[in-house]
């Protein structure tokens, strides 16, 4: 697949590990994506404050904002992962329930702070602008995870985790009568929850029978929905990519997450490898040359420049290497360098964006990454 | 700085996504362990730091992988598996709990436990004897990244206030105190001279000592690109730029060669700007020490790596060479 062929997708979600700059390749995608006539939104979780002031997102969360940007129909938007549950609830939920909802401390905990519940309302927060039918083109920057693959797995994480039935079929009676009663717990029909309540106490049972006694009502509006977010992730409208760095934990992940994705039917589209030291290799006997020569000229004004370039070639060499190693360059979509400095404007962006123009084209076998930059230099 | 923070029992190392926290957590320890019985924790590990010593992946046992130094890769469901072992005496009925439909449910819902349970482990590791004396000098983690590490530093804080009673609320009690004894527990920041990785430390920082009120053991500083050129000497045209077309001609490689060559002398020069640009903004933002690691070119990304890294960290105090114990 070319980057070309990427952007023909209605929805492009970007994963990788923290650090590889995700957020900065889904922006320039989708800035890409804005030049081909259509409105384009991506949703970003956490990006660097100059760059979300450069697209003016920095105080407005949650909702897509207009990027002020001549000769583009770029939105974007930061993902608030509390707000989108609120929201989750308060529309499925009656008004006292959702009340009941939102001040439990339960929720609160598991709204806020629960691993994967920043992952599930990604999906959910994607779901929704898709719903609106608003924006031609879609790109989701995922939460930064150790595993790309929680982010695939939340939705049943989720679904298991407030499924309250099983919860409901233990203590049934004691629902019903609306809290779960000392009696109960006394009579020790079940190790577990005895058990559960010597080690946490009642308040945090009682706070979870209220949770999920007022969830219950909504649960299967919740459950339809999630199974919706499911269906949504599983068609070909929708693009996976895996950003990654050329450092081998990165580049582990990218792998993982392909064939996993591939195992799952779903719509892996390619990786794009970011901050790429490409260079024009040199031969073994040039670069035996260069050692020796740099041996005896150490005092000459090229010295410093030579060397620098010896070691740009070792970390080039030790890259390629690992890319070889980890992933099959036929899906590379594109190759994007190192750019001389940190992306925080729409500049910066631009640039970015361009690389992809130029290094797109997965089939073209070899390092890439020197070509698109001689253009810039020479 | 290193004598001061090898002084604890516990020192956790944390900071943004890929900045390098497992090679520097693992430098750390390597270079404890030249003095120190040290054990080095890994928190759910997708890719142990065993390779580095050339050894199988970790897993909940701890492992001897070099002389003095131990790892162990502490999941979040053989903490709890272990803690229940710990309340519950006997055998069967941990089995029991274990296996019944609700217990992954409550493990996965109930907000803090893995991660208090987690840190628990840790706690236990620390109070380890061996012929009544600690069987470990110091601890070092390889810790969570941002999101992760506040949600387990939180985590005692949050079960205390939640709980209040029971023996999940007296323990998190117990790992509150302990956390909080700056004689015995600081952090490590770890981070890269960049707009992000240092913005997100400075935050950190703040949050852990305010809020969290853990004791700051200070910053390490990944992948600071050496200084090499000035601006005024990569200027086009100039004496630099015929003798690097004369060098490369010597060495018969081709002008795009020279390009390259220049281009990456100019990379090298912006980044190394920008590394100064951060590398001030952290000194002016946090109070030291400062600990600058290089940028490294070359390396098999294996224990060459770690070591060449304990190595500058050495550079930084002289380590007494006394042999351990």
């Amino acid at each position: 697949m070319t980057i070309a062929e990427l952007l023909e997708h209605r929805i492009i979600v970007c994963c990788g590990s923290g650090g590889v700059g995700k957020t900065s390749v889904s922006a320039a995608l989708a800035l890409r994506a804005a030049g081909r006539s259509t409105k384009v939104v991506v949703a970003t979780i956490d990006p660097a404050r100059r760059l979300a002031t450069a697209m003016g997102i920095e105080t407005l969360r949650n909702e897509p904002r207009r990027v002020k940007l001549e000769g583009a129909n770029l939105w974007a938007m930061m993902l608030d992962s509390k707000s989108t549950f609120d929201a989750l609830i308060s529309r499925y939920a009656t008004p006292e329930t959702r009340d009941e909802i939102l001040a439990n401390r339960f929720y609160q905990a598991i709204s806020s702070r629960i691993a994967g519940t920043e992952n599930y309302m990604a999906m959910e927060k994607l779901y929704e602008l898709d719903g609106r039918k608003e924006f031609g083109t879609i790109v989701l920057d995922t939460p930064p995870t150790r595993h790309a693959l929680d982010f695939l797995d939340s939705p049943a994480r989720m679904q298991n985790m407030l499924q309250g039935s099983i919860l409901k079929w233990l203590v049934k009676p004691y629902f019903e009568a609306g809290r779960i009663s000392l009696g109960f717990l006394r009579r020790g029909t079940d190790r577990l929850v005895s058990f559960l309540d010597h080690v946490f106490g009642l308040q945090f049972l009682h706070d979870l029978s209220d949770f999920f006694r007022a969830f219950n009502s909504m649960y299967d509006g919740f459950r339809e929905r999630s199974g919706k977010v499911q269906q949504l992730l599983l068609s070909h409208d929708v693009a996976f990519v895996a950003v990654a760095a050329p450092t081998e934990i990165s580049l582990a992940e990218a792998a993982a997450f392909q064939s996993t994705l591939e195992g799952r039917g779903m719509n892996f589209a390619g990786f794009i490898l970011n901050r790429v030291h490409g260079l024009e290799a040199f031969t073994q006997p040039q670069r035996k040359r260069l050692d020796d020569w740099r041996r005896s000229h150490p005092d000459h004004p090229a010295a410093g420049v030579l060397s620098n370039y010896a070691d740009y070639q070792d970390l080039a060499e030790a890259e390629g290497r690992l890319i070889d190693r980890w992933i099959d360059r036929g899906r590379v979509l594109t190759v994007l360098p190192v750019l001389e400095e940190d992306i925080h404007d729409m500049h910066g962006l631009r640039r970015l964006a361009e690389c992809m123009d130029a290094a797109s084209g997965g089939r073209k076998r070899g390092r890439r990454g020197g070509t698109e930059r001689k253009k810039e230099y020479s | 700085m290193l004598r001061e923070l090898l002084a604890r029992r516990l020192v956790i190392v944390t900071g943004k996504g890929g900045v390098g926290k497992s090679t520097i957590a693992t430098a750390l320890a390597l270079l404890a362990s030249r003095q120190k019985r040290t054990l080095l924790v890994e928190l759910e590990a997708q890719r142990s730091i065993a390779r580095f010593f050339g050894k199988p992946p970790a897993g909940y046992e701890a492992a001897e992988v070099a002389p003095n130094l131990s790892l162990i890769n502490i999941t979040g469901p053989e903490a709890i598996r272990d803690y229940l072992q710990l309340i519950v005496p006997v055998g069967l009925l941990v089995e029991k709990i274990t296996a019944h439909p609700l217990y992954r449910y409550f493990t996965e819902a109930a907000p803090g436990i893995k991660e208090l349970l987690t840190f628990g482990k840790i706690w236990k590791l620390e109070d380890e004897k061996h012929r009544h004396r600690p069987l470990y000098d110091l601890i070092v983690v390889d810790g969570f990244p941002t999101g992760q590490a506040l949600n387990m530093f939180r985590s005692p804080i949050e079960v205390c206030e939640t709980l209040k009673v029971g023996p999940i609320a007296s323990k998190a009690r117990h790992l509150v105190d302990l956390m909080r004894d700056a004689e015995k527990t600081a952090f490590l920041l770890a981070t890269l001279p960049e707009e992000m990785p240092v913005a997100e430390s400075i935050e950190l920082y703040r949050t852990l000592t305010r809020d969290i009120r853990i004791a700051y053991a200070g910053i390490a500083v990944n992948a600071i690109l050496p200084k090499r050129f000035r601006r005024e000497n990569l200027g086009r045209g100039g004496e630099i730029q015929r003798a690097v077309g004369e060098a490369f001609r010597e060495i018969g490689a081709g002008d795009s060669h020279v390009v390259h060559a220049y281009r990456a002398a100019h990379e090298e020069m912006r980044w190394r700007l920008t590394h100064e640009h951060y590398l001030k903004r952290l000194a002016s933002e946090l109070p030291g020490p400062f600990l600058h690691l290089p940028f490294v070119f070359k390396s098999d990304g294996g224990g060459e790596l770690v070591e060449r890294i304990a190595a500058v960290m050495a550079g930084e105090i002289a380590v007494p060479l006394r042999a351990a114990r």
